[in-house]
């Protein structure tokens, strides 16, 4: 337990030195700046559209700096010794993906009522929404792990890992999208939250077995 | 039932199953060729109008045994990805790996027909339907599957890679269609074939649509052997030339 | 002969569609039986001019 902790502090201060918060919440605004933009010339700017381009966006920028990581790990050698340990190399996959969401989708969500106001979301709309994507996003997160540890070794990795986990992001966007639009049309669904919230605790409770089983490929 | 455990288990030697794949290849392909041309010419030129779709039911000839294909090669590459990570067996990450591009192939052709037949009868080639996402979704994953192939080489590292791939594939697919199906069923009419239902389609339509559809599927299995033959043959030279080369 | 009525356009080109994407394997199925075939008889024959 205290050997995790310490990993925990270690990790998250490795990726706060990283910078990777300022790099994916740039990247996040200006995804959504430029769909906006685009969708404004075509006289497009309804609430519906402002909803999925930041599903969209964030789902894209919990990719981005994923490729590192297992992959830093992996070139110095730490990974042989996690699994060389004591520590159980689901922990560590658990940990590292609890890092990965408080330092990139974190600061998304906590920009969502910042940047959607100026763009037609009502303030009250947009912390409920925030609310839901605080609950549903760490899912992506760990999804995207099994994409790192498949991906694990392989130059390039970035754009495969895109193609296999975009579409594993389907049940979460789907859900995700259908229970904003129901906010902010005062159509409140507790069932569609129940199962949203079912979804995302259903995978953050598998994938770091499916992930530690693939990584374990890489070692035999 | 002794003897038929031995058999499947002897099929998954490839030596052995090159010897039964030539002998049964022929074969596969005459009654392919006969059947897939009966239950077309049949259902293309001998079978009447529907009175509300006029000639456009044609389609269903093709696009009913397709989507049935596209579906269920897909359950096949998964069955076949645990079988390889559980007994370890080649043929069965060959015949994985070789049925994914049929299945994209029948996904996207499932598709077209589809979005054709739509037009007339729906008003429009695509609409955001139910099943029309989850063959969408079939699709991505079809993809993701085919591209792990295409950039990495054959190896055992990366056939378990590819089948943890179409396992958590399957298991997001399946999330996914029901995430779409929970709103609404959809444009689409309830499934029209079954086996222990009263209420089929009419017979006209029903006898050429399951030769279609027994056609479509010899036509896989003849494609699968094929493919998969030439697979084997592949890993064979390989093996070959790194023994002469050292 | 290939007059189905109001619908004739969307009946041809959706078999024409299929029949032409199902040749794509089909053909690339074939050219790869056909090289690896040819692979296979090199390969012995050079193993022969070896010895």
């Amino acid at each position: 337990m205290k050997l995790s902790f310490h990993l925990f502090k270690y990790e998250l201060l490795f990726a706060l030195a990283n910078k990777g918060i300022l790099l994916s919440t740039s990247f996040f605004i200006i995804l959504i700046l430029i769909v906006g933009i685009g969708f404004g010339q075509i006289g497009e700017s309804s609430e519906k559209t402002l909803l999925a381009i930041i599903w969209i966006a964030i789902s894209l920028s919990s990719l981005l700096s994923i490729k590192t990581m297992f992959q830093e790990d992996f070139d110095d050698g730490n990974l042989d010794l996690y699994i060389l340990s004591n520590t159980s190399i689901e922990t560590i996959i658990f940990i590292k993906s609890i890092v990965h969401w408080i330092t990139t989708n974190l600061p998304i969500i906590t920009l969502i009522p910042l940047i959607s106001f100026p763009l037609g979301i009502t303030i009250y709309h947009s912390i409920l929404i925030c609310l839901v994507m605080l609950l549903s996003t760490p899912a992506l997160s760990f999804i995207s792990t099994i994409g790192a540890a498949l991906t694990l070794g392989e130059k390039g990795g970035n754009l495969l890992i895109s193609i296999f986990i975009l579409p594993t992001f389907l049940p979460i966007i789907i859900f995700g999208m259908k229970i904003s639009l129901l906010i902010t049309t005062s159509n409140y669904d507790i069932m569609a939250h129940l199962i949203l919230f079912a979804l995302s605790l259903i995978c953050i409770a598998i994938t770091p077995f499916i992930t530690s089983l693939i990584i374990k490929i890489h070692y035999t | 039932m002794i003897k038929f455990r031995k058999n499947i288990l002897e099929f998954a030697n490839p030596n052995n199953f090159l010897s039964i794949a030539n002998k049964i290849i022929p074969f596969f392909l005459i009654l392919t060729i006969i059947i897939l041309s009966l239950g077309l010419v049949w259902g293309l030129f001998f079978t009447p109008e529907d009175y509300r779709q006029g000639s456009s039911v044609k389609i269903i000839f093709i696009h009913v045994p397709t989507a049935f294909l596209a579906i269920n090669i897909y359950f096949m590459m998964l069955l076949a990805s645990i079988i390889w990570l559980i007994r370890r067996h080649h043929v069965s990450l060959i015949a994985a790996k070789s049925a994914a591009l049929i299945g994209l192939i029948m996904t996207l052709s499932a598709i077209l027909t589809g979005a054709i037949w739509g037009k007339p009868i729906w008003g429009t080639y695509w609409a955001w339907d139910p099943r029309l996402t989850s063959f969408a979704i079939l699709l991505m994953f079809y993809l993701g599957y085919l591209s792990i192939w295409q950039t990495m080489k054959f190896s055992d590292k990366i056939g378990d890679l590819s089948s943890w791939l179409c396992i958590v594939g399957s298991i997001f697919a399946l999330l996914s269609r029901y995430a779409v199906f929970f709103w609404d069923q959809g444009l689409h009419q309830g499934p029209s074939l079954s086996l222990d239902k009263e209420e089929n389609i009419d017979n006209v339509f029903y006898f050429p649509l399951i030769i279609c559809i027994i056609g479509f599927v010899l036509l896989f299995l003849t494609l699968l052997l094929i493919r998969i033959k030439t697979e084997i043959q592949k890993r064979k030279i390989n093996i070959l030339l790194n023994a002469r080369d050292g | 002969m290939l007059d189905f009525g109001k619908y004739t356009f969307e009946v041809l080109i959706s078999y024409a569609g299929t029949f032409s994407l199902v040749s794509i394997v089909i053909v690339s199925t074939y050219l790869d039986a056909k090289k690896v075939k040819r692979d296979l008889k090199n390969l012995n024959t050079d193993n022969l001019n070896d010895k």
